[in-house]
């Protein structure tokens, strides 16, 4: 027996410079001297033992336990010296403890809203690659070789046909070509054009969308991007539609959101017109559909583009786009 | 593009605002960007009578007037020397703006006091209103004049300014014409555009002209014009109307041939006839190596298939672009050979950015111009000459039709107007849409029409470009907003996005900041890492040097990240996820990557307790090895960032998943960055391969664990991985687990050792253990690190 307590002893000795937090220190104490603590047992089981050996055991059993309590608490004390919960009160308006929480960044944030509502309307989701050809950037878009849309995506080249896509749309011709119709889908991503003020970077981040069946119409486009702006924007907003031009679109449409800060009356955002500019949209040109080895005689679709930064900033007052790719901790950690 | 209300108004009568005008084009036509009134100049400035002008008591060169401006009386202070009681002048009140003579600068008018005497406005003089250089003295206007009356009025600077922004494949919408055509379809009002009939030529000279190519030039008209005044300056009404869509006026032959562009559309190009040798000219391709001088200097070497313009001897214009030194009209010029064709628009283009060289015709090429009309182009032009300079002589006339577009025939279903725009249109709405805008509608039954399309409207050819003129024309705001009808079903699960967002959640939920860097990296952002140039994709037009090369790292981004914020706090995480590049054959190599920073004490622990929290949440075992430079390291340039021995790798089997490396210090240095750095990239498209979507249930053990403590010193050599398995290798089936807990180095520990404290756990999946099992297996945990390791154990 005696051997016994000095083994608990020792091994509490070697052991409790191992506690490195009160938790474990506290699930030790109790495994040791709890009610069902080894040492406690030990102490029990002193009871049944002969009457002759049970008054020097019980004498060792009792300077055992006064060491090993003398070696917790302060072991405690070197924890932090942590009174226990009983004793004082507790000044319970001191901030809590807590981690550090970081942020995915803003265009994340967006990107993932995006994401959300699109699916809970049986959107796929793409990411297509940003090093695109020449053929689905443009070619498979009804834009052929030295077409003067071209000009309204300025374009970083790597070689004569392989560039960094100018627009998210480029995933259309890559989704469509041998896919299941109907089909809904949308691809957002990064892009990159020559271009840097502002309100541009030369890279920034686009979405677009497709939805392709035998009887959407644009007034479909329309009523969508309206459920879609106004879920992101957080507010309900109307859209509209200016005639415009895209090689990829007939109809082709700019679409505007009407403004979200001033609820269309006017304000310096909407620069007094209560409309703001969003993108471009429209129904998929029958060439893209032949580009991609679809009977646009069966099918018809829609299609619409825009920048994530946009909405980002209108909904949360940002002037200046270069702020999201500074990424200093005092901007990120706003969002 | 800049239109002039009062010039459009040659073309169509129409009672609206400028605002209204400008709304309707935005929404149905051609965006406008601004809408500038002539008269905003002149707000605050009127006319007004000089009623007394007495000396001023503290300036000699000062007077001091009693002006009248209708409704009130002023003192105004003025030095002019030219002022006199009576005078009709132009008064600028305060709030006016005009030109200081001083500065040049636009200036308020504020009432003021001028040596002690208020002075309630100016009288103003031409150079100050803008009407005209540096001017001796005030205004005076005649005596007539009525007073009061506003000074944009009175001298009738009443024309509004809209400034448009054409789409690109509306060549049709530039020029005054052009945009009537387009007011009058929205508007429903009649178009006043005028036929011009030349007069017979005398056929006194001739040019001989060759169309070699007609997909290159689809029709060549001129007219050979004698009794030029080279010098002419344009009439007044003229010059005012280029100087209003933003032309400088030079002379009245150029100044004509831009008035025409502007007016119908057309670029014009003037000859000097008699430079043109041989009498002969040939409309061709270039060919290899052709070089070409042009007016305004500058000699260019042209690609081959620019269209250019060979007389008898040499290179005499650079179609469509700019036309060369040696044969275009000059102040010498007697004899005009002026031209309108119809040129190829991608070829010119092509060329036009090629060479670097933009004129304002080729923003009219490359939008394209219509063939058919260009003799009644060149008439107008003709007949605007002859009518301000008598002497010209019509001398030959020349037009070679090569390649004339044919007009254009499309069905068109007018059903096809609610299945496509989702509006209903009633067909007669549909049909006088299409009439406004100049189509003629043949039916071949009530729901089948064949449509031919007018001549200027090139970029109409299918049934779905008839759908949008349609619905343009009634409004698209006329749409109405529903939902699309389809079968539900859900969205495809994409692996990929959905780890991407998975991870990254995690990670911020963690206390990462995510942040987003472009892909660009500069040559010295390269050298700062010890990259090299070779092994980057180049991006052939950069932006600017700095964004040379896409990047085949996340890490020297985050590192910069890192500067950016080194003095926002401790410990900071921040990490990427994007793409990287890598040069391929045939193509890019483009793939996914996570990268995180972490800044400052334990980085490296920290960063890889990120990775293997990472790990974890896709279900991936990978095992952390110490990361050897290979013989070939120099070939990977990763090498120079990971610091000397202290780099891992993570991977499964033999498949690299990602590294873990505190960042090489001179690394560091290069960024200004003081406290240790750690990063770990996670190779993403490797990780989603192997991620565990759906976990199978293992059952677990409901018996007590025992728990023990094993403390020992063991040589610093020795690593927390080869005492793992040396434990594991014992294969104890009672024992269930290894788990580290703490690893010392300091007083009390022998030099060159290190204490290190594990516990290890004990159970059966079918019984309750006996301690005395736990206790012999742990005998022999002590005994393996003994022998392996020479451990001493601390019992």
């Amino acid at each position: 027996m005696h051997e016994h307590f000095t083994e608990i002893e020792n091994r509490v000795r070697q052991h409790l410079p191992l506690v490195v937090d009160l938790s474990t220190w506290e699930k030790y104490y109790h495994e040791t001297l709890g009610r069902r603590g080894e040492l406690t047992q030990a102490l029990r089981a002193v009871g049944e033992m002969p009457e002759a050996e049970r008054r020097e055991a019980g004498r060792m059993g009792n300077i055992v336990k006064q060491r090993v309590e003398l070696l917790f608490s302060k072991r405690r004390e070197e924890l932090g010296g942590m009174q226990t919960q009983a004793t004082t009160s507790i000044d319970v308006t001191l901030p809590g403890k807590r981690q550090v929480n970081g942020r995915l960044h803003p265009v994340s944030i967006l990107k993932y809203q995006i994401w959300d509502i699109f699916q809970s309307m049986g959107f796929d989701v793409h990411e297509t690659q940003e090093v695109e050809s020449d053929f689905f950037n443009f070619q498979a878009l009804n834009m052929p070789p030295d077409h003067p849309a071209r000009d309204m995506q300025d374009t970083f080249y790597i070689s004569d046909d392989v560039l960094l896509r100018t627009h998210a749309t480029s995933f259309q011709g890559r989704v469509l070509k041998g896919a299941t119709l109907p089909l809904r889908a949308i691809s957002t991503g990064r892009c990159f054009r020559r271009d840097s003020d502002m309100t541009h970077t030369p890279m920034f981040h686009q979405f677009d969308g497709i939805m392709v069946d035998e009887k959407v119409t644009m007034a479909d486009l329309k009523g969508t991007l309206q459920e879609v702006m106004s879920r992101l924007l957080e507010k309900e907003v109307k859209v509209r539609f200016r005639y415009s031009y895209f090689p990829f679109v007939e109809p082709g449409a700019e679409f505007d959101v009407s403004c979200s800060l001033c609820d269309g009356r006017g304000c310096r955002t909407c620069k007094g017109t209560g409309w703001l500019e969003m993108g471009g949209a429209g129904m998929i040109h029958p060439k893209v559909f032949g580009a991609v080895g679809i009977n646009p005689k069966k099918y018809q679709g829609w299609a619409f583009g825009f920048g994530i930064e946009r909405p980002f900033m209108i909904k949360h007052g940002v002037g200046d786009i270069r702020l999201l790719y500074e990424n200093d901790v005092r901007f990120l950690e706003q969002f | 593009m800049l239109l002039s209300l009062n010039w459009l108004s040659d073309y169509i009568k129409l009672k609206k605002t400028p605002e209204q005008i400008a709304e309707r084009l935005t929404m149905s036509s051609i965006e406008v960007e601004s809408v500038t009134r002539e008269a905003e100049g002149f707000r605050n400035i009127v006319t007004g009578k000089v009623l007394a002008c007495g000396k001023h008591p503290q300036a000699d060169r000062l007077k001091v007037c009693r002006v009248s401006t209708g409704k009130e009386e002023r003192t105004i202070v003025c030095g002019a020397p030219n002022v006199a009681a009576g005078q009709k002048v132009a008064v600028a009140l305060p709030g006016a703006v005009v030109t200081s003579m001083k500065t040049g600068e636009r200036v308020e008018i504020k009432a003021t006091v001028l040596r002690g005497v208020e002075s309630q406005g100016m009288i103003c003089g031409e150079d100050e209103l803008g009407l005209s250089g540096p001017s001796a003295g005030i205004m005076v206007l005649p005596d007539a004049t009525p007073v009061g009356v506003g000074i944009a009025e009175y001298i009738g600077k009443t024309d509004v300014v809209i400034e448009l922004a054409v789409l690109a494949h509306r060549g049709d919408c530039m020029g005054h014409l052009g945009v009537a055509r387009e007011v009058a379809a929205l508007f429903d009002v009649r178009l006043a555009e005028r036929k011009y009939a030349l007069p017979k030529a005398s056929g006194k000279k001739k040019l001989h002209v060759t169309v070699e190519d007609g997909d290159l030039c689809g029709r060549y008209s001129g007219l050979i014009i004698s009794g030029i005044d080279a010098k002419m300056q344009s009439p007044q009404w003229l010059q005012d109307r280029l100087v209003k869509v933003g032309e400088r006026p030079i002379n009245f032959v150029v100044d004509l041939t831009n008035y025409i562009m502007h007016d119908l559309g057309q670029p014009l190009h003037a000859f000097d006839y008699d430079q043109l040798r041989g009498q002969q000219i040939t409309i061709r391709g270039s060919r290899d190596g052709e070089k070409i001088a042009v007016i305004g200097g500058g000699e260019y070497a042209l690609p081959v298939g620019s269209i250019v313009i060979e007389d008898s001897e040499r290179l005499v214009d650079l179609a469509g672009i700019k036309g060369a030194a040696v044969s275009s009209f000059s102040d010498k010029t007697t004899t005009l050979f002026l031209e309108a064709a119809a040129m190829q628009g991608v070829a010119i283009r092509r060329t036009s950015r090629r060479i670097g060289l933009r004129s304002e015709a080729v923003g009219y090429f490359e939008k394209g111009v219509d063939a058919q009309v260009l003799m009644n182009v060149l008439s107008k032009a003709f007949v605007v000459l002859k009518q301000h300079m008598p002497s010209v002589q019509l001398e030959g006339i020349v037009d070679v039709r090569k390649k004339i577009p044919a007009a254009s025939k499309v069905k068109f279903r007018p059903e096809r107007v609610a299945q496509l725009g989702g509006v209903n249109v009633p067909s007669t709405i549909a049909q006088n849409a299409l009439t406004r805008l100049g189509f003629v509608i043949k039916k071949k039954s009530k729901s089948e029409w064949v449509i031919s399309v007018p001549s200027w409207r090139r970029d109409v050819s299918m049934e779905e470009d008839l759908v949008e003129e349609v619905v343009r024309i009634i409004g698209y705001e006329k749409i109405p907003a529903t939902l699309p009808i389809a079968n539900i079903r859900a969205a495809a699960p994409d692996p990929q996005l959905r780890w991407q967002r998975r991870i990254k959640q995690l990670l911020a939920d963690q206390g990462g900041f995510e942040v987003i860097n472009f892909s660009f990296l500069s040559p010295q952002r390269l050298r700062e890492i010890g990259q090299e140039a070779k092994d980057h994709v180049k991006v052939q037009n950069p932006l600017s040097e700095d964004q040379q090369y896409l990047r085949s790292e996340l890490v020297s981004g985050l590192l910069n990240v890192a500067r950016t914020n080194s003095q926002r706090g401790e410990g900071q995480v921040f990490f990427e996820f994007g793409r990287v590049f890598f040069p391929g054959s045939p193509d890019v190599v483009e793939k996914n990557q996570l990268t995180m920073c972490v800044v400052g004490e334990g980085a490296f622990l920290r960063a890889k307790g990120f990775a293997e929290n990472v790990l974890e949440a896709m279900g991936v075992q990978a095992s952390s090895t110490v990361l050897v430079r290979p013989d070939n390291w120099r070939e990977c340039a990763y090498w120079n960032m990971f610091a000397e021995g202290q780099a891992a790798d993570f991977r499964e089997a033999n498949v690299h998943l990602g590294v873990v490396s505190m960042v090489d210090p001179k690394v560091l240095k290069n960024f200004d960055l003081q406290k240790p750095v750690a990063f770990c990239t996670l190779y993403v498209d490797a990780l989603v391969e192997r991620a565990r979507t759906v976990r199978q249930y293992a059952a677990f053990s409901r018996f007590p664990i025992i728990e023990l403590d094993v403390a020992a010193f063991v040589p610093q050599r020795v690593t927390w991985a080869e005492i793992e398995k040396s434990v594991e290798d014992l294969r104890e089936p009672i024992m269930q687990e290894v788990h580290l807990l703490d690893v010392y180095v300091g007083r009390g520990v022998p030099e060159g050792q290190r204490s290190i404290a594990f516990r290890v756990t004990f159970q059966s999946p079918d019984r309750t253990l006996r301690a005395e099992e736990a206790d012999v297996v742990l005998a022999k945990v002590w005994k393996q690190l003994e022998q392996r390791f020479g451990a001493q154990i601390r019992k």
